[in-house]
């Protein structure tokens, strides 16, 4: 690993004009006496005690049993893709409930003007933020201009830089 | 910076991989490249977790899990941004499931990790030093995630962008709000 240099990281700070010193702090984290001597020795005995684990070995089979295994098998594949295909039905539904679930959400929120619950919600919902705009654009959610104070835009251009999309991209959502 | 771990560094990652993949002992070079990664791995979990045994459970399932991706491994990336791109899902999964568990929203997870770190026995660091951890532990967790391998792992933003999978603009940009963000926590 090629690290970055010391100099720029801290001349980086500086230009922040931040106090923070990565020199003066190590972290104050520590280690049991002999870890690193040790770690490597404990995960070849993990490696070891999951590889020692009896792997399934399919059973030899006489000729007919084979043809017997092969047809059974090949019932059992059927009737398991028939469920998959009646389950899977009933995931997209589930799917779409929870995505309208996490949108109410992020409404209700919304309307109370909490930045960091916001913040939080967006970090956490799994929801991206093209997921937001598609609904913004669909102007839906949109109550007035006023809902958009400086402090949520500020926000949500913070979000958007997080998630690498572009500006112009959410100027012309919000538009 | 915790210093890497001296033994066996003089080999290259091409080096390893030749021996694993060519060599007659894939369990000698799997052992070498763990000695060779085992300390910037952990740390950087550590600084996610706080507490040593979480820190030392995750190590031991990272390596499973790297031994048993590493035949699959096609050199696209660096190994070792590939070692922490499995540390940082693992420990970012060892995070929610504990959000899970104890049924806590985002704010409490600080606080309890705030609280981990005041009873960890394998802490001591000096009063700033702990200032400093209990601020990192404020930030999102993307963002802690973003400014620990920043400022202490010292590492570039185009590794970085590798091993998050986001583009290294928008990482440093990250890594600038969280400067601000911990300024305005230490010097309020």
């Amino acid at each position: 690993m090629k690290k970055d240099n010391k100099e720029s990281i801290r001349k980086e700070l500086e230009e922040l004009k931040s106090s923070l010193d990565p020199s003066k702090d190590t972290g104050g984290f520590r280690v049991p006496d002999h870890f690193f001597d040790t770690l490597p020795g404990n995960i070849s005995n993990r490696l070891s005690t999951e590889s020692a684990k009896p792997a399934f070995v399919f059973p030899g089979l006489a000729f007919k049993r084979l043809i017997a295994s092969i047809v059974s098998i090949s019932l059992l594949v059927g009737i398991l893709f028939s469920l998959f295909l009646m389950q899977r039905e009933s995931l997209n539904g589930q799917a779409d409930l929870d995505y309208d679930r996490q949108m109410q959400e992020f409404y209700s929120i919304q309307f109370d003007m909490d930045r960091s619950a916001l913040y939080d919600f967006v970090l956490e919902s799994g929801l991206t933020f093209e997921d937001i705009l598609f609904e913004l654009e669909n102007g839906e959610f949109i109550h007035g201009e006023d809902v958009f104070d400086d402090m949520l835009l500020e926000e949500m251009f913070e979000q958007a830089i997080y998630y690498g999309i572009e500006s112009n991209y959410l100027l012309s959502s919000l538009d | 910076m915790q210093p890497f771990g001296n033994v066996m560094k003089h080999y290259s990652d091409e080096d390893l991989l030749t021996m694993f993949f060519e060599g007659e002992n894939p369990n000698y070079a799997f052992n070498l490249i763990v000695r060779k990664y085992q300390e910037p791995v952990y740390w950087h979990i550590r600084r996610m977790v706080i507490c040593h045994d979480d820190a030392n459970d995750i190590m031991q399932d990272v390596f499973l899990k790297a031994w048993k991706a590493l035949g699959s491994f096609r050199k696209e990336s660096a190994l070792f941004t590939w070692l922490y791109r499995i540390a940082t899902n693992e420990a970012l999964t060892f995070l929610k499931k504990k959000k899970k568990r104890y049924f806590l929203p985002i704010n409490d997870v600080s606080k309890q990790l705030e609280e981990t770190l005041e009873a960890d026995v394998y802490y001591e660091g000096n009063e700033m030093e702990k200032k400093i951890q209990k601020a990192i532990l404020k930030l999102p967790e993307k963002q802690r995630l973003v400014f620990n391998l920043r400022y202490f792992d010292e590492m570039k933003y185009e590794d970085m962008a590798e091993i998050l999978g986001t583009s290294a603009g928008a990482l440093k940009a990250s890594y600038h709000h969280a400067v601000k963000k911990m300024e305005k926590y230490i010097n309020p």
